[in-house]
């Protein structure tokens, strides 16, 4: 359905406001992204909605348009908006994003407990989300729901402050989208602190994830995984950073992507160790399936060390499924596509190998793949 | 039971003839054990047995009970009752050994039209066969292969060749990689497997795992096809005189 040619301008209006400021390609060393198309569309502007009765159960927080209209939190977590500060930054992205939207912060002190976040755009506008979140004290699993339908843009800027022996765990799910996303998370962990990342990317047709952690105390460590499902002509953008910048931390990121014919995955991952920062673990590893000739896979795992007592490995692979283990399976006795079945959902399940993320392990073998020939 | 015929077989993407002219008859209730230095096609045979599509066989062909299975996949082959027990068997991260086994366990019985075991009854049927070949039960919760030692390995392929029960058993270098407790313990597990109504094909470097499982027939493989058979002591003369000499006599 095309919109009106006013409502057709008004995201590029907003856009150029901070052209000056927006990040490009050189910039950003994707090879594949592209900027302009992901604006390019006839979006309307969101409609500001009065708050909406609480349908859910849990504690949860639930952003739709550019506002939070309606949440439920535990005992230890207090939200309060902030004002419109846009904080200096060379990402247009996320100025744009922070102009937009109401920023929530969300403060949580000593507190255990499952929120969740459902981030939702609808057909035909963009969306803009911008939140903080601060811990202290606390162990909290946020639960992530992405919802941008058709010819709708949702664009998500969150930050997390990881301190006082807290650990934080972020588990998005962004499945079966027809729209376009572009998230941004930003995370600073403190001394004895943990951050975990796990991004489930399941058959949606374009989204960009961009997680950068700074690990900023001693014994602090950071875990990012990430598994993408692209079905034919979808699109999906992993761009990630961690920082050491002291000595005595760990880091760990596993990305995998299964793509079916036409499909475009991209995974750009860095780790940078300060020159002080001794005595670092850091692990990289981007694994990725091409079930047809046509696919496209760009990979690039990369390392910037300034230390010199540090243990830093990073590696990609890519190729279409393990022949050796097909045959092995078939020569027990189950058939092709069942033994090629399985091997995919091992390669998936390697995602979730992780005491964090094992709740989150997908109970379908199939993955949707089975309507297509794998 | 199976019957390999002047067998030529290449690599599927490679114009090089590894097997060149093999035949081989083996009988019910009988070990047969190949033995041949390095390159000499030994693997590449259990492979193309068992049917693996990276080779392609250009002229002869291997029947099974009477039936040609040269154009059957590895699935077939399998359900028909051909094992194989890999020289490097795969690690297969996230793929549970017991619920591997149990698929494969329920894929054999659809095929001879028998009741599929559900999870609590496989189970039984696990546990007896892991305390019959004293193979430590951990090994059903780990996945498959993944993370073994070359000797859990092998001992985990024994538990396959158990559970699965095939007319037709290749042991591809079994032996390779076992210390010698391993090797006893493996080699008791294949003998208490024997019986009269099965066979197995031993291919193998070294004479010492024919010291545990007495073959009926020893045959020396070189270059692709076998160049001599005889009895076990054919296996204790090679050990002691080596391949050399062997090639020597032959030259």
């Amino acid at each position: 359905m095309m919109m009106d040619q006013t409502k057709e301008h008004a995201l590029t209006d907003i856009v150029k406001k901070f052209e000056s400021a927006f990040p490009n390609r050189k910039d950003e060393d994707w090879v594949n992204y592209d900027l302009d198309a992901v604006f390019h569309g006839t979006y309307q502007l969101p409609q500001y909605v009065e708050d909406e009765p609480s349908k859910r159960d849990g504690f949860y927080l639930h952003f739709k348009h550019n506002q939070l209209v309606s949440y439920h939190l535990p005992d230890g977590a207090s939200l309060s908006k902030k004002d419109k500060h846009v904080a200096a930054s060379s990402n247009g992205l996320i100025q744009m994003i922070q102009q937009s939207a109401e920023t929530i912060q969300l403060d949580i002190s000593n507190c255990e407990s499952t929120i969740h976040i459902i981030q939702e755009a609808t057909e035909n506008t963009f969306a803009c989300h911008c939140f903080n979140i601060v811990a202290h004290e606390s162990t909290v699993t946020f639960n992530r729901t992405f919802i941008a339908p058709k010819n709708a843009l949702l664009f998500s800027y969150c930050t997390v402050s990881v301190n006082n022996q807290s650990n934080v765990i972020i588990h998005d799910q962004n499945q079966k989208n027809d729209g376009k996303i572009l998230e941004f998370s930003k995370a600073w962990v403190q001394a004895d602190c943990h951050f975990y990342g796990l991004n489930q990317s399941f058959f949606s047709t374009h989204s960009r994830f961009d997680t950068e952690v700074f690990i900023e105390g001693e014994s602090a460590t950071a875990r990012l995984h990430g598994i993408g499902l692209n079905h034919p002509k979808q699109e999906l953008f992993y761009n990630t950073h961690v920082h050491h910048n002291v000595a005595n931390t760990e880091s760990h990121q596993l990305f995998k992507s299964v793509n079916q014919d036409d499909a475009l995955f991209e995974y750009n991952g860095k780790v940078s160790v300060k020159k002080h920062a001794q005595n670092i673990e850091s692990y990289q590893l981007n694994q990725n399936i091409v079930l047809d000739e046509v696919a496209t896979v760009y990979s690039r795992p990369q390392l910037f060390i300034d230390a010199d007592d540090v243990s830093c490995t990073h590696g990609s692979t890519t190729g279409d499924l393990n022949q050796e283990a097909l045959f092995y399976l078939m020569s027990r006795g189950l058939g092709e596509e069942e033994s090629k079945r399985m091997i995919l959902h091992a390669f998936i399940l390697e995602a979730f190998n992780h005491p964090q993320f094992e709740p989150f392990k997908p109970t379908s073998v199939l993955f949707d793949f089975d309507e297509q020939k794998v | 039971m199976l019957e390999i015929n002047d067998l030529y077989v290449k690599c599927a993407d490679e114009d090089l003839d590894i097997l060149k002219g093999f035949s081989l008859t083996l009988e019910k209730g009988k070990v047969h054990a190949i033995m041949g230095p390095n390159g000499s096609g030994k693997s590449t045979l259990s492979k193309v047995i068992a049917g693996d599509e990276n080779y392609e066989i250009t002229s002869g062909n291997i029947r099974f009970n009477g039936e040609d299975i040269s154009d059957y996949d590895a699935t077939k082959r399998s359900l028909l009752g051909l094992f194989l027990a890999f020289q490097y068997p795969v690690e297969i991260p996230g793929v549970n050994n017991a619920e591997f086994l149990r698929m494969a366990y329920n894929s054999r019985q659809k095929h001879n039209g028998l009741p599929e075991a559900d999870p609590l009854a496989f189970q039984d049927i696990l546990l007896k066969k892991t305390n019959e070949l004293n193979i430590p039960e951990e090994f059903l919760d780990r996945d498959l292969n993944s993370g073994f030692s070359g000797g859990e390995k092998k001992r985990n392929e024994i538990l396959q060749l158990a559970v699965l029960e095939p007319s037709v058993a290749i042991l591809d270098e079994t032996d390779s990689g076992l210390d010698i407790d391993a090797l006893k313990q493996v080699s008791e597990a294949i003998n208490q497997l024997k019986n009269e109504n099965n066979s197995f094909l031993i291919i193998t470097h070294y004479q010492r795992i024919l010291n545990y499982i007495e073959p009926d027939v020893v045959h020396i493989m070189m270059d692709g096809k076998i160049v001599e058979s005889g009895p076990k002591e054919l296996a204790i003369e090679l050990d002691q005189k080596g391949y050399d000499h062997l090639v020597k006599l032959k030259s």
